[in-house]
């Protein structure tokens, strides 16, 4: 079945290539039966904002099915709506990601601002979602931006079910289910909030999709609809993406 | 790729927090799905409640599920009081000792750890430590530099691999175990640095995905031979004594 997937970086790996050329990305595409890939620059997120987003867009190619988030730090709020204003009115852009501060969660205060800009645009803001405390911070701004549709990328980590939790409190929240593997998170997530608000995301290439792929085809909850919503659909409409 | 696939990593029983349905009946049942011949299990008690418990309940499940599964004992070094404890449970038909210092909470560099080892060690058994977290693997090889048997490194994830790569290449005995693999070409660096026969496939499952866990060797760029030392003959060589 083919699939769009919402988490994925450009970048390489100590052990792989595969996401850090433009030919590499459409190999792994093709691998994987990727539809499309939204990509996250990971030099963008991991330390430089303007040279991560301008890499990136040099990848993007929408003919091709390869999106972009624009990066965001919550340290540089100007820097960070200069580049929203830059990059966003793009197709190929299709939503914004914060960068993550080094060992912590960030806080609601830290990201009003940027977030605040985001509402022009009219695209989703993702927000790496490690564990308990990521889930929580993306909450409150959930809370405070009801308009402004947020996707967690990694769902909670081992903390998937606040990340479920949350999503059934906040509608504008939609989960990637990237992160964990336990066998019960899909069927979970599908009893708590349906199949409309997940994802489907892998983390390539610190992950492989085929990893996500068997827990969406293993949930036994899940109808062929479900999961068609989950590897294409629910994105499409998201994004934008060839809807 | 047909294979009779040895699962080393399986934990069966309740949890603390919500799992997955994780009954022995339910990786039995896994099992089957997936085509896995034999697994490596261990009942939750042993790890969370009374290990003395946790043993016998394991030993229960590798009766009633006879052939399929291995059985495998905890030891806490929190409640490790005499070398007897190891003696009685070497006694017992378990595969292999597990050890589980992140949920149980005590540094590997542990008096009591290094006593188990040092007795267990009389008897050349193969252990099964957890080392997810960046050191602990540079600490289990020191701590264990001396033990004679078999050392599978549990749990080694994207944060750990070039420290486990490094242990591996300095250690002989030391093998890792794949269930929290994710990233592409893991396998394969393992492979060229270390040699196939060192990777030894576990799920953790039930309660982690080993449909999942399957997918990730089976879309690897290994061989299918390789694939097959990793799912089968390498837990089948030095666990099983290169019997069923």
């Amino acid at each position: 079945m083919p699939k769009i997937d919402v988490h994925t970086s450009l970048g390489p790996t100590p052990f792989s290539d595969e996401m850090s050329s433009k030919d590499a990305i459409l190999r792994s595409m093709a691998r994987f039966d990727l539809e499309a890939v939204v990509l996250v620059s990971s030099l963008g997120v991991e330390c430089d904002v303007v040279n991560g987003n301008k890499q990136l867009k040099q990848m993007l190619s929408a003919s091709d099915g390869i999106y972009g988030y624009v990066t965001v730090n919550a340290d540089y709020p100007e820097l960070s709506i200069e580049q929203q204003r830059a990059y966003l009115s793009r197709p190929e852009f299709v939503g914004t990601v914060f960068a993550s501060p080094l060992g912590r969660p960030l806080l609601l205060d830290e990201v009003r601002e940027i977030t605040n800009a985001q509402r022009r645009y009219t695209k989703p803001i993702a927000f790496h979602a490690r564990n308990l405390a990521d889930v929580n911070f993306i909450r409150s701004v959930a809370e405070a931006f009801t308009t402004i549709p947020i996707v967690l990328l990694g769902m909670g980590g081992d903390d998937w079910r606040s990340a479920v939790e949350a999503a059934k409190r906040w509608v504008n929240i939609h989960l990637a289910i990237s992160g964990s593997v336990d066998a019960d998170k899909i069927s979970y997530a599908y009893s708590v909030i349906a199949a409309r608000r997940l994802l489907f995301g892998s983390g390539l290439p610190f992950a492989e999709p085929s990893i996500y792929e068997n827990l969406v085809n293993e949930s036994k909850v899940l109808t062929t609809n479900d999961r068609k919503r989950i590897y294409r659909q629910n994105a499409s409409l998201l994004f934008h993406i060839n809807d | 790729m047909a294979t009779s696939i040895i699962d080393i990593n399986t934990i069966f029983g309740a949890y603390p927090s919500e799992h997955a349905d994780s009954t022995a009946e339910t990786l039995i049942k896994e099992m089957s799905a997936h085509e896995v011949e034999k697994s490596f299990a261990l009942s939750t008690w042993g790890i969370f409640y009374n290990e003395a418990l946790g043993n016998e309940h394991t030993l229960r499940a590798q009766q009633h599920f006879s052939g399929k599964i291995a059985a495998v004992a905890t030891i806490s070094p929190h409640s490790f009081f005499s070398d007897t404890t190891v003696d009685l449970l070497v006694d017992q038909p378990f595969a292999i000792f597990r050890f589980f210092p992140d949920l149980q909470e005590w540094p590997i560099d542990y008096a009591p750890f290094a006593q188990i080892l040092k007795v267990l060690g009389e008897h050349r058994r193969p252990i099964m430590v957890t080392t997810a977290k960046p050191g602990q693997a540079t600490v289990l090889a020191r701590v264990a530099a001396q033990y004679p048997g078999p050392i599978i490194l549990e749990g080694v994830g994207s944060s750990n691999m070039a420290e486990a790569l490094c242990v591996l290449q300095e250690h002989e005995n030391f093998f890792v175990e794949t269930h929290n693999f994710k990233l592409p070409g893991a396998l394969e660096t393992f492979r060229n640095r270390v040699g196939i026969e060192r990777i030894v496939f576990g799920s953790g499952g039930p309660a982690l995905s080993l449909g999942s866990a399957l997918a990730y060797v089976n879309s690897s760029a290994l061989t299918d031979d390789e694939k097959s030392a990793v799912l089968t003959q390498n837990a089948r060589q030095f666990l099983l004594g290169g019997g069923s």
